[in-house]
């Protein structure tokens, strides 16, 4: 253990292309000006000085597009996370400070809830809930948190039997107490790696449903500027400035979330399988 | 004993299974407004709510005025023998739609979970062994790479490459039913590239993890030391004792391309499964999109309950745990 | 055998993977058509079509209706290039546009062999009536309709009704022999189904694939078409649909009542074998409905202060590809005979302001939006079809216009069945993008009305006494120069009254191979598919 966080390669790499992303989102906050052109050229112009990455079947600058859409998939990627953990937090402090009924059930579902394909899930929960960023948030939430639960669970009940907090139960300590001071700080590495690695699957999942038209129009993401270079001839115009840029940016987002959440995971797991947990 | 853990560990599926099709069964019911709407589609609703001989004959042949628990079992009942129920959109029965559209995509996803078993499987292999050569670290670094890229997109670059560019491919759609294998060999070439690609990337990536563990362990230095080839010494020490791994990882792996095929299928225009949701989706005919996600799951369950049973049946140490 | 066999194995694996690929891939002329070169007795020709087609039976597949309606069957009367309603297999009369007397003018044969009579034009007018409910407009007022003699049928209606003819140009004849015991025709399967008296005999249908075959029928009253097949290739996506057409494996495009997204024309003209027939189009290309009987939009002023915030040439150039035209108060297309020229929609984004300003829609709370009089937050929702790219794009421009006028807008997206139960059932609406079509615009008093009088489609959900009187008299009268009057006097209500915006007015694209194909006719209603086509078509 050292005192110093050291990142390994892998989290550098990762935590380069998160920023990268954070860099865009903050951009997407300065004046218009500052990196497109807020005249309206003609539809699908070509990169030039005045477009840095050309212009989309509306005469948007793409690069605008894509700053904007950063804010969507990155919004949409945390909050799912988020939900997700809470979730699984909760859930796993629970049943590992209860053990019992509640901690078997919750065994026997944490691997069977990674089997439900996401995807197909989302897009019937599309036609019942309408367009809307939630049902990525209700997606992600509902099929994450077992697994979160469990590694959360597993910590719990260790410290839960450790020495120490029986000793603090002796002297009358609350539950409560313990769970705060010294449970949650104790699974928070999990609990992070967890976050992290749902953050890109979010990301991937959001862009995935706005491609085939789903997502929600009121948030326009990388996704669905996928979608509309699709369907509205970018392929036939040629202008692959208006989906090459958002798939590099999805990739590469997905990516740095997986290696930072890879590089966290494996310090507090020996094996590193959380690939297989995507998507 | 060992056959009580073994129903333990399968009536999880059972059970699973089982709570999708509730989910699936409950969904339409519970919705805000009328059921009828969710389960016959907007457009037999609509010719149903002018005309009450048609809502009650309907209603009563789906036992919608029935209590929920035996319209249950007469759901069950009718999935049990094979009645899917009646897409709108289609004017077919939906077990028919299906009939025509699963092996559409299993010609897709079965030669790309072959392909991607057998280059996933070599590559993660060869990367396993010291893997901290440079051009290991960069081949390695290349999967988690093209794992992470979004298939369809890699789907649209493909096209504007090989379709646009080049000419070489159609651009989407399939062939006609009686057309000659190469045809469908030339629409079916970029997508099974595509996915072979992404499955491929995946499987190295969990089969260089495998052999790196293995090969770290001090029997493996004894054996080399004794003269054994690496090669010999892959297949018979190696890729036998992980053959109940990799087989369960190849179920896996096949449910998993199965549900990743949803979004090529629609980057291509392939009618199979993936586009038959998407287009239910678009049309809101409620009962195909849940006949079809029931499929999907079921084929993505089975899959890894398949998966399961190989472990269970091949590898001792899963038996005895 | 060391590290480097695995990396050969795999390396191999790639390859073949590759080879194949390039192999199968690499060869589109496999399969040379065999119809160009070994026979030349078969003309055939391939149109390609994004309506997609997913049963064939048109009583229930709206797109194989228009197909079947182009191919298979007749209808009892045509719409000429004018948008006038001629006769086509029956001809009529009337004194007090009450009673109807149909005659049959054709010698007319059904596919099977059985001569056409009056009793198949009686018995389609009942049964459609009875069986599909999209009749129930069209015949809305029929009470009987008798064959007299073979030739002969009399139609009664519940009151004076002119525009009864359009049924009839709507109405594809049946054979009474297949249908008269078929009680549920919406899932009749009989092999006998499209059985019709068209020029067409029916071929078949792959649905995975998504091609359907017609063959001409030898025996058409009007004589043999000059082709023997005709193959419809449906297609998932504009795109692969004019990617068939630049390598020529179709000859035209085919969309009802409608020409390809113009967005794609640009890449299109650099190909020299792709032409194009620019036709006027009879519908409004598109237009922003309000549903006016809802506060702010049943306020005259704020739908006109929304008309000047929009940027209409902005929908010309991203939209229309510059295939448009600004449109005019009046609404109604300038193609129409009975169109008067109103003044041009124009954007003034400070007018707009000011309008709303003095409205009382001012953003009390500075966050930078407009809010109701009352002070609380306003927002107005916009319906768009999100099946429609080029529906959901407008969407996005209108948005960004009255956004700049600081109105906060909410996209709606809906699909089409989602759209029509709410436009003309709920009603639960702001706003909504949608065009309209030729057969739309003829249809209840003509002139649009459909779509406006909320006592039918109303997608305006105009209730104005002022307007219903129009629509009254319109439906009522069988003069000529009344109806014009009523025509103008409705023009005079759009323009003033901005029920509905229209965005702009654009032009129908239809592209074919002028090597490959020549002598298409454009039909109003069919387009490219109406019957003259079948007549006059060279097959290159």
């Amino acid at each position: 253990m050292k005192s110093v966080y050291s990142p390994t390669k892998l989290e550098t790499a990762g935590i380069t292309a998160v920023f990268a992303v954070i860099t865009m989102v903050a951009i997407s906050f300065f004046p218009e000006g500052w990196f497109a052109s807020t005249s309206s050229p003609m539809p699908y112009s070509p990169p030039s000085s005045t477009n840095l990455l050309g212009t989309n079947d509306i005469g948007d600058d793409v690069l605008r597009v894509l700053l904007m859409g950063s804010r969507v998939s990155l919004f949409i990627g945390f909050l799912g996370a988020i939900v997700s953990t809470v979730i699984g937090t909760l859930v796993g402090i629970f049943a590992g400070f209860m053990g019992g009924i509640v901690d078997e059930v919750l065994g026997s579902f944490t691997d069977l809830f990674l089997v439900v394909p996401a995807l197909p899930l989302m897009i019937v929960m599309a036609a019942y809930l309408g367009q809307s960023f939630l049902n990525v948030v209700l997606v992600i939430g509902l099929l994450w948190w077992p697994t979160t639960a469990r590694l959360v669970r597993a910590r719990a009940r260790q410290i839960r039997g450790s020495q120490f907090v029986e000793g603090l139960f002796g002297i009358g300590a609350g539950k409560l107490y313990v769970v705060i001071r010294h449970v949650l700080p104790n699974v928070w590495g999990v609990v992070l790696a967890r976050f992290v690695l749902a953050v890109s699957s979010s990301i991937l999942l959001e862009a995935g449903l706005s491609f085939i038209g789903l997502g929600d129009p009121q948030n326009p993401s990388w996704g669905m500027m996928l979608h509309f270079a699709m369907t509205r001839g970018a392929l036939l115009h040629g202008a692959w400035w208006t989906f090459v840029p958002p798939g590099i940016c999805i990739s590469l987002t997905s990516l740095g979330f997986i290696l930072l959440g890879m590089g966290m995971e494996s310090r507090y797991r020996s094996r590193t399988r959380s690939i297989g947990e995507i998507g | 004993m060992k056959t009580f853990l073994f129903f333990a560990k399968f009536s999880r599926y059972v059970v699973l299974v089982f709570s999708i099709l509730t989910v699936n069964f409950l969904l339409p019911r519970l919705m805000p407004g009328d059921p009828m709407l969710f389960i016959f589609g907007e457009e037999v609703y609509g010719a149903a709510i002018r005309n009450p001989d048609l809502f009650q004959s309907l209603s009563s042949k789906y036992g919608l005025d029935l209590p929920l628990n035996e319209q249950f079992l007469i759901y069950l009942g009718n999935l049990f023998r094979g009645d899917l129920g009646y897409s709108f959109s289609y004017g077919r029965q939906i077990s028919e739609i299906i009939i025509e559209r699963l092996p559409l995509t299993l010609m897709m996803t079965v030669p790309s979970t072959v392909l991607s078993l057998i280059i996933g499987a070599a590559l993660g292999l060869s990367l396993g062994w010291e893997p901290n050569s440079i051009p290991k670290r960069i081949t390695s670094a290349a999967c988690v790479i093209i794992h992470s890229i979004p298939t369809y997109w890699l789907a649209m670059l493909l096209l504007l490459v090989f379709s646009l560019w080049l000419g070489l491919t159609p651009i989407g759609g399939a062939p006609p039913a009686g057309a000659p294998p190469a045809e469908f060999v030339r629409h079916l070439g970029l997508p099974v590239l595509v996915l072979t690609l992404f499955n491929s990337a995946y499987v190295a990536i969990i089969m260089r993890g495998l052999t790196f563990e293995i090969s770290e362990e001090p029997f493996v230095t004894t054996a080399l030391s004794k003269g054994l080839s690496r090669f010999n010494f892959s297949t018979r020490h190696l890729l036998r004792p992980s053959l109940p791994s990799f087989l369960s990882l190849a179920a896996i792996e096949m449910g998993f391309a199965f549900s990743g095929a949803l979004l090529v299928e629609i980057a291509f225009s392939w009618p199979g499964m993936g586009y038959t949701m998407w287009q239910a989706v678009t049309e809101r005919d409620y009962p195909l999109l849940q006949a079809a996600f029931t499929m999907v799951a079921l084929i993505v369950i089975t899959a890894n309950a398949v998966a399961d049973v190989l472990s269970y049946a091949l590898d001792p140490r899963v038996r005895l745990s | 055998m060391d590290r480097k066999t695995f990396v050969g194995i795999a390396g191999i694996l790639v390859l073949i993977a590759v080879a194949t690929f390039v192999v199968f891939g690499g060869q589109p002329s496999l399969s040379p058509s065999p119809s160009n070169s070994s026979l030349n007795v078969t003309k055939s020709l391939s149109i390609g079509t994004t309506n997609i087609v997913k049963t064939d039976n048109f009583v229930k597949d709206y797109y194989m209706g228009i197909f079947a309606a182009c191919f298979i069957l007749d209808p009892l009367a045509a719409v000429d290039e004018g948008g006038n309603i001629v006769p086509y297999l029956v001809n009529w009369s009337t004194t007090d546009s009450k009673d109807w007397t149909l005659t049959l003018i054709r010698n007319a044969t059904w596919h099977d062999g059985v001569p056409v009579t009056a009793n198949d034009v009686a018995f389609t007018i009942t049964y459609l009536k009875e069986k599909d409910p999209n009749y129930a407009t069209h015949f809305q007022f029929v009470v009987s309709a008798e064959p007299v003699d073979n030739k002969t049928v009399i139609v009664r209606l519940s009151k004076e009704w002119t525009s009864f003819t359009i049924g009839l140009a709507a109405t594809r004849l049946m054979p009474k022999h297949i249908w008269y015991n078929v009680t549920d025709p919406a899932t009749y399967s009989g092999s006998n189904r499209n059985v019709g008296c068209g020029p067409f005999i029916y071929g078949g249908f792959d649905s995975a694939s998504g091609t359907m075959t017609f063959r001409a029928n030898k025996g058409y009253w009007r004589g043999s078409p000059a082709v023997d097949t005709v193959t419809i290739k449906f297609y998932a996506s504009t795109d692969s649909m004019l990617m068939a057409l630049k390598k020529g494996d179709i000859a035209a495009t085919y969309a009802y009542a409608s020409g390809i997204d113009p967005i794609y024309v640009p890449p299109l003209l650099e190909e020299k074998n792709v032409s194009f027939m620019i036709l006027p189009n009879f519908g409004v290309d598109n237009s922003i409905w309000f549903n006016s009987m809802r506060y702010p939009y049943n306020l005259v002023d704020f739908r006109n202060a929304i008309s000047y915030a929009l940027d209409y040439s902005a929908y010309i150039t991203y939209i229309a590809s510059g295939y448009a035209k600004v449109p005019t108060k009046g609404w109604i297309p300038d193609s129409w005979d009975y169109y008067v020229q109103k003044p041009q929609l124009v954007k003034n984004a400070s007018l707009a302001a000011s309008m709303l300003d003095s409205l009382g829609f001012i953003d009390y709370d500075s966050d930078g939006w407009r809010d109701y009089p009352n002070g609380t937050a306003f927002t107005m929702k916009v319906l768009a079809r999100s099946d429609i790219a080029l529906s959901m794009r407008l969407a996005e421009l209108v948005k960004r216009d009255l956004e700049s006028i600081r109105i906060r807008v909410q996209v709606i997206p809906a699909d089409v069945s989602t759209f029509q139960t709410i436009t003309q059932n709920t009603k639960d609406f702001d706003s909504a993008i949608s065009r309209t079509t030729f057969w739309g615009m003829i249809m209840y008093a003509g002139a649009g009305t459909l779509y406006f009088d909320n006592r039918n489609m109303g997608w305006a959900n105009v209730d104005d006494l002022e307007y219903h009187e129009v629509v009254d008299e319109l439906l009522r009268t069988s003069n000529q120069t009344r109806t014009r009057e009523l025509y103008e006097a409705l023009q005079e209500l759009y323009a003033t009254k901005m029920y509905a915006i229209p965005l702009y007015w654009g032009k129908i694209i239809q592209p074919y191979r002028s090597d490959m194909v020549d002598g298409l006719v454009y039909n109003t209603m069919y387009g490219i598919l109406g019957k003259d086509t079948w007549f006059s078509i060279i097959l290159k």
